[in-house]
């Protein structure tokens, strides 16, 4: 068997004491960050990224992706205890998590989803070593057309996720683009739109940008609100699920896990769809539907597993074709081209321990986070309760010192404000972010493949459409804006998002 | 004055125009070459033109179909916080990360609506012996501590 010998490959890399050393501070920081609310992973592991420039890459990687299934497990926390999610995916879990919390079962809640993700993790953690290998040999037939193909529909993909009005989306895609061409042209030389500001030679920075739109932008709009945060006062007993929970629960993470890792695979972000989808297909199921909202143990179940799964499906688009299916693994792209490798089909065979070793250090961090957590609840509680007003300057401090010392420059300290700003405008006017960051690092990958396509076919656009992948994947494309047009499909999307 | 009935959707098409404008213009001297071999100047532009018609679309949507109000901006927030993040930016070469710091932490607790002096004394002076001692002192990081004179 291939897929054992690889992953015990990955795990003879992933169990060395300095990987498991970062693997696990890579969890805690992702659960702590998780856990409080007004900072995300995007921002956190744009913060990061100039930390691992000393680090080996494979140690880099396991410590970043750590930090984003930790904060998938952090957020739940807050979901259940306080009933405020602590991140965007972990919105369902405060719906039946925090009924659950009230009637004195937190610690049950608690329990389950952090079991129900631990097994989904374990099956993602499969499922990525078993199809890896099958998508990069096909991405290796990929010619620019195709790859240019692809990054269409993660785009539009991306867009049909997004929350809000879809012409907003796809304008924030198309800026984000524009982001992603400031700098020197890759083959001329010639400089586009840097103003004459030697810093933007290079392009602009992708942790300036992502720490400005997500991280600056979240803090002024989280000063506006007044602060309510009821943590829970009563102790948390009774960590242990009984049996009947467990039986209850059991099918509910099946299909939760089920739902995430297709979902997770898609471009274009769907992993942000997992737990919705599994929550209303909970309800649509049960025997007894009224008793959702109310602290049904399968609609904390069920969502947690999906969210984890397709959090880690999600790097199978990244390891296997390069291309990045939501902001946090386009940072991942980040860290890998700062250690020089480019991610794509052909990573797999030229760092086979990047690849395997990142693989099994998923099943390991999932392994600390059920171990280390369960216990830190208390400590996590404690943290709750730190108010925002220490909380801030402290994110702050972090976020000017990381990006200052990236090229020791005022300038990108200034852009970080810049982007805040924009940032800020932007959630006031209804526009969503996230798209944005995620066009702009596939922006460069794009415009290179269309010139390479445009190149190869003589000028001729019918490239697009004669190679039938690219055409297969254009019409995927189609389809999805299609779907978002359609106006029952609209109505039901709009739901989806009614409940944040 | 009669009330915008689209408002965010209005001054977001306002603003996507604008933007596809000034890359027009800031792109002019730049070579488009033809689809074949493209200059420079070809993908900008072609997306300045998208991005106009996204503005387009809105403004025409923001004419027809109301929205919802304009969330008020919170201008004393925002100018306290993007300052504190300017002026850390021009201090902490000629003053070192602990002055610097101090003063980001002062100038940001200024915008939080209920700010305890005392505590964050306290909390900013352990904060800033833990960031100067991982920073600089633990992951090397190329940062004055103190004011160079």
């Amino acid at each position: 068997m291939d897929i054992l010998a690889n992953l015990w490959l990955g795990l003879s890399v992933a169990a060395s004491p300095i990987n498991i050393a970062l693997c696990l501070l890579g969890v805690l920081v992702g659960t702590l960050i998780g856990v409080l609310p007004g900072i995300g992973p995007i921002a956190t592991i744009a913060m990061l990224l100039p930390i691992t420039f000393n680090l080996e890459p494979v140690g880099a990687l396991i410590m970043l992706a750590g930090i984003y299934y930790g904060a998938q497990y952090g957020g739940s926390t807050t979901a259940i205890l306080v009933n405020m999610p602590g991140e965007a995916t972990s919105v369902v879990t405060t719906l039946d998590g925090h009924q659950m919390a009230r009637q004195g079962r937190a610690g049950a809640a608690l329990a389950i989803a952090a079991l129900g993700s631990f097994f989904a993790g374990c099956v993602a953690t499969v499922v990525i070593a078993v199809l890896g290998p099958i998508l990069s040999k096909v991405a290796q037939s990929f010619g620019p057309a195709e790859y240019f193909s692809l990054m269409v529909v993660g785009l539009i993909a991306a867009t049909v996720l997004a929350s809000g009005s879809v012409i907003k989306a796809i304008a924030m895609i198309l800026v984000g683009l524009l982001l992603g061409t400031v700098g020197s042209d890759i083959e001329t030389g010639a400089q586009r739109l840097t103003f004459d500001i030697g810093e933007l030679a290079d392009g602009i920075n992708f942790t300036t940008l992502a720490i400005g739109l997500f991280g600056i932008a979240e803090i002024i709009r989280n000063l506006e609100r007044p602060e309510e945060r009821g943590v829970l006062d009563r102790k948390i007993t009774g960590l242990m699920p009984t049996w009947a929970d467990i039986r209850q629960s059991f099918p509910a993470v099946l299909r939760g896990t089920t739902l995430g890792s297709i979902l997770g695979i898609l471009p274009g972000n769907g992993a942000v769809l997992a737990p919705y989808a599994s929550y209303t297909l909970e309800k649509k199921i049960a025997d007894d539907p009224r008793r959702f909202g109310k602290g049904a143990i399968e609609g904390v179940a069920g969502p947690e597993s999906a969210n984890n799964a397709g959090a880690q499906t999600s790097f199978i688009p990244l390891l296997t074709l390069g291309i990045p299916p939501n902001a946090v693994m386009a940072l991942m792209v980040g860290a890998m081209t700062i250690h020089g490798i480019i991610p794509g089909p052909k990573v797999m065979e030229s760092n086979p321990t990047l690849f395997w070793g990142m693989i099994a250090s998923m099943w390991i961090g999932n392994l600390l986070l059920v171990v280390i957590n369960l216990p830190l609840i208390g400590l996590w509680v404690r943290l709750l309760k730190v108010p925002y007003r220490l909380l801030f300057p402290a994110i702050l401090v972090f976020c000017c010192i990381g990006v200052y010392t990236l090229n020791n420059s005022a300038v990108d300290v200034v852009l970080v404000a810049v982007f805040g700003f924009v940032g800020y405008g932007l959630l006031k006017l209804g526009f969503e972010p996230a798209p944005m960051l995620l066009a702009f690092v596939l922006g460069p990958l794009m415009e290179e493949n269309l010139r390479r396509a445009f190149l190869i076919s003589r000028g001729d656009p019918m490239v697009f459409v004669q190679r039938p992948i690219s055409l297969g994947l254009l019409l995927v494309a189609l389809a999805l804006l299609a779907v978002v047009v359609l106006p029952a499909v609209r109505k039901k999307r709009e739901e989806a998002f009614q409940e944040d | 004055m009669t009330r915008l009935r689209n408002p965010g959707n209005l001054i977001g098409g306002l603003l996507l125009i604008a933007l596809a404008l000034f890359t027009f213009w800031q792109t002019a001297d730049l070579e488009i070459g033809r689809a074949m071999r493209m200059g420079p100047g070809y993908f900008p532009r072609l997306l300045a033109i998208l991005i106009c018609a996204m503005g387009v679309l809105l403004v025409a949507i923001s004419a027809f179909t109301p929205g919802p109000r304009l969330e008020r901006w919170s201008w004393g927030k925002l100018a306290l916080v993007l300052g504190a993040i300017i002026v850390f930016g021009f201090t902490v070469r000629p003053l070192g990360l602990v002055l610097s710091g101090a003063i980001l932490i002062v100038l940001s607790t200024l915008a939080a609506p209920d700010s305890r002096w005392k505590e964050t004394a306290v909390f900013g002076v352990g904060l800033l012996a833990f960031v100067t001692l991982l920073f600089p002192v633990a992951l090397g990081l190329p940062l004055a501590i103190w004011p160079r004179f």
